[in-house]
């Protein structure tokens, strides 16, 4: 726990040191909400005071007209930059954020929590792709696992071969969910070049691993996947998603 | 403690219906001297005891509140106003005669008109005094599934008489609704009203539906996921019940709906039980993942109330409490299947079931197809304009036309994905209802990863599967579900080609009614089976039919 917060500290040290930019946006923007508190009284009320619907997957969301006001954009990243917030409220409030502007890369990275800071790379998914790869390659080198996990995630919604160089690196994560998606999104892009990587995952100790590779490496050739040796091996694995999918591959 | 004038009419009424009652025990009936039980089923006698045999007498469990005292029925000693009691009258030809109960001794109660004379609170024998005219007996409960045996003995000759609670069963898609419910959102303006379904459902089902101000239970939708209505029967009681998920109004207990079973439920007839300790609840044990298939026959086996399944994996899964309890039921013999690829993760997600009256089973499985969905979507004009899936955010999908999905790599390779998961399941949930491919429909779909969600699925097209089944008043099927919106004119259904191809491929002689819930339910993960619950009436007579599936333990000394 010692090592994980030192580390949190010297990572959001470091990049609050070089953001100057993503600081200047939201410094102005928060100069605006302050001069809201004074020009827009009932809007600011409301923004503080808003609550948050739930999803039926127990998260809370910010729905209503008020998330739809661009007026209330700065009202809306005082409060989330406040921090006074739970961070599953926090997650909303980045959604509400997001759906405004894409948020500048550096700001994403300078936000300390790491399930807040997954939530902000939610935008890449479907932001073009100038902004999205770079950011993208860059989150893939973030320090949390669970940050790492969504970007190689969110990676295979861009259909840009610029982010399979780093995603072939990220297949040998200490993380398996890093892993396991990077495979994935490998097999999205169709990533001749990352074949045999990704083969490389087939006897990887977490089943999902396993599975994400397989699936991938079907997507890229599913002749010579067929033909993998490790197949007869794999349709007996011990999970049954793993041993399903290569006797499925096998029986075609 | 005396009888109340209802049980003697309960009584009496038995006794009117003895003639009958002998054709149904044997064709001579007993001696003119012979010692006989009778019960609502017929009579009980040395030659013929045949309607003794398990599970013999039945009831429900005395678990409500007649009296509404603020306790269980069963926990009180006053039957006055009890109706959850199994009734029998002895024929005791004048003589003293000795009956003994054994088994679950201790949750039994066997009454006279002055007092419990036999099991709980008294000694496991007793002599009923040499009378001229039919004695009494009552037989009370404590809770489901106790069995017990009474053994009447005249001189040297006795015979047996079984007792045994109901079950608690759950209520299948077939079964007809006595009530439907959801939540009236009409307050918080913008989109976010339900009046469209609210609307459809008053049309269609009149008096029996119900919508329950959101506003008063937090603005919770979710009500399919708060309870799950059940029921217990007997030869001459019945009683509603409710499974209150600890989900508690997904936060605390009194939050959002948690209180609903108590505020509307609860009562004289109607019980209400938890199982699992409160906030500690996972998606996975919501009502939404606790479902019913109709009846069905597996290897010769019949399930005459269909078989409940949940779903989960063998390490995450609905709470052991409710598991072990479902499975102890036993005659609806529960089966997993894997869920938690959902971001919800329920099973009604993705499989469901309606009825068809051409099939020799009586309904059809319903389950989630992508590939169905992309030979619709990839026949469609990809320029065409999707009003409702290009907002962006919370309230739409930023796939602003026909062309956005289906030029998507992503979203198809993803919904390969999830179509290679739903096979696998569908396999296991007909292997365990002994079905074939010709009992499935396959309802077009497809899923997306939600914000939120990670590598978790949610609906991306309104998860029709998710649907509430109920009837119109002359009885004809009635499939409420979601629109799919697939068109430019969110007003014009007939121009909707999924709408087109789920109305052709619903059983014939269904009426289908597709209702907006994009901003309440779709866009929150949900659809038209979350935000909805229903009350159901038994389509059998007893719960007797299903006695082959439970273990007697009395036989077996398993008590």
């Amino acid at each position: 726990m010692k090592n994980y917060i030192s580390t949190s500290i010297a990572f959001s040290s470091i990049f609050l040191c070089t953001t100057s930019l993503a600081g200047e946006w939201e410094d102005q923007q928060l100069a605006l909400a302050a001069d809201m508190h004074i020009s827009a009284p009932d809007l600011s009320l409301q923004v503080a005071e808003l609550s948050p619907m739930i999803t039926r997957a127990d998260t809370p969301v910010f729905r209503g007209s008020l998330v739809e006001n661009s007026d209330a954009a700065p009202l809306f990243l005082e409060r989330f930059t406040s921090g006074e917030d739970t961070a599953d409220i926090r997650v909303a409030l980045a959604w509400v954020l997001m759906d405004f502007e894409t948020l500048p890369l550096e700001f994403v990275q300078s936000e300390a929590d790491e399930t807040v800071r997954a939530a902000l790379l939610e935008q890449y998914k479907t932001a073009p792709a100038e902004i999205a790869v770079p950011a993208l390659n860059a989150m893939l080198e973030d320090s949390s696992s669970h940050v790492r996990a969504q970007a190689a995630r969110l990676a295979g919604y861009q259909e840009s071969a610029d982010l399979n160089e780093m995603l072939i690196l990220t297949l040998s994560d200490s993380s398996p969910s890093v892993r396991a998606l990077s495979a994935r999104s490998l097999g999205w892009h169709n990533a001749t070049l990352a074949y045999t990587a990704i083969s490389s995952l087939l006897d990887d100790e977490v089943p999902e691993v396993r599975l994400r590779a397989l699936r991938a490496l079907d997507i890229i050739d599913a002749t010579q996947t067929a033909a993998l040796p490790q197949l007869q091996g794999l349709a007996l694995d011990r999970d049954i998603t793993v041993a399903r999918k290569a006797n499925q591959i096998l029986s075609r | 403690m005396h009888m109340t004038k209802k049980q003697h009419l309960i009584l009496l009424s038995m006794v009117a219906a003895m003639p009958l009652a002998c054709d149904k025990g044997s064709d001579t009936g007993p001696d003119d001297d012979a010692l006989y039980v009778e019960t609502a089923d017929g009579l009980i006698y040395l030659e013929d005891s045949s309607l003794g045999v398990f599970p013999g007498l039945t009831a429900t469990p005395n678990i409500d509140d007649d009296d509404q005292d603020g306790t269980v029925d069963w926990s009180g000693s006053d039957i006055s106003e009890d109706n959850d009691l199994g009734y029998l009258w002895v024929e005791t030809r004048n003589r003293d005669i000795e009956v003994t109960l054994s088994g679950d001794t201790s949750s039994i109660r066997v009454w006279n008109d002055t007092g419990v004379i036999l099991g709980e609170g008294a000694s496991n024998s007793a002599t009923i005094s040499a009378a001229t005219e039919l004695v009494g007996l009552m037989v009370e409960f404590e809770t489901w599934l106790n069995q017990g045996s009474l053994v009447f003995t005249d001189g040297d000759e006795s015979f047996e008489v079984r007792i045994t609670s109901s079950p608690l069963i759950l209520n299948h898609h077939l079964q007809p609704t006595t009530e439907v419910m959801m939540m009236k959102f009409n307050t918080m303006g913008g989109n976010y009203s339900n009046m469209d379904i609210i609307e459809t459902y008053e049309e269609v089902l009149g008096e029996r539906f119900t919508s329950i101000k959101a506003s008063k239970y937090g603005n919770d939708p979710w009500v399919q996921d708060e309870f799950e209505f059940a029921y217990m029967m007997g030869q001459d009681s019945y009683m509603e019940f409710v499974i209150d998920s600890i989900r508690n109004g997904q936060g605390q207990p009194g939050s959002g709906l948690d209180n609903v079973p108590e505020d509307m439920f609860e009562g004289p007839d109607f019980a209400v039980g938890e199982w699992g300790p409160a906030r500690s609840a996972s998606s996975l044990d919501y009502g939404g993942n606790l479902e019913v298939t109709p009846p069905v026959t597996v290897d010769g086996v019949e399930y005459p109330f269909g078989r409940v399944f949940y779903g989960g994996t063998n390490s995450y899964h609905p709470k052991d409490e409710l598991m072990d309890f479902l499975d102890s039921q036993q005659v609806q013999d529960p089966f997993m299947i894997d869920s938690t690829w959902l971001c919800v993760g329920h099973v009604d997600e993705f499989i469901s079931t309606v009825p068809d009256a051409s099939s020799e089973i009586g309904f059809k499985v319903i389950v989630t197809d992508t590939h169905a969905a992309w030979d619709i979507l990839d026949a469609m004009n990809p320029d065409m304009r999707l009003a409702r899936y290009g907002d962006s955010g919370s309230n739409g999908h930023s796939l602003s036309t026909v062309g956005d999905i289906t030029g998507s790599a992503s979203i198809r390779a993803l919904n390969d994905e999830v179509q290679e998961t739903v096979e696998a399941e569908l396999a296991i949930f007909m292997g365990e209802l002994g079905l074939s491919e010709s009992d499935v429909i396959r309802m077009p779909s497809l899923f997306e990863e939600p914000r939120g969600c990670g590598r978790y699925v949610a609906a991306l097209i309104p998860g029709m599967t998710n649907m509430i089944i109920s009837e119109t008043d002359d009885g004809t099927p009635a499939l409420f579900m979601a629109d799919p919106f697939m068109r430019t004119d969110e007003n014009d259904q007939s121009a909707d080609p999924i709408i087109a191809n789920v109305r052709e491929i619903m059983p014939e002689g269904v009426e289908t009614y597709f209702v907006d819930d994009w901003y309440i339910y779709h866009m929150m993960l949900g659809e038209v089976h979350c935000g909805s619950n229903a009350r159901r009436e038994p389509t059998v007579s007893t719960w007797a039919d299903a006695a082959h599936l439970i273990e007697d333990t009395l036989a077996t000394g398993a008590e």
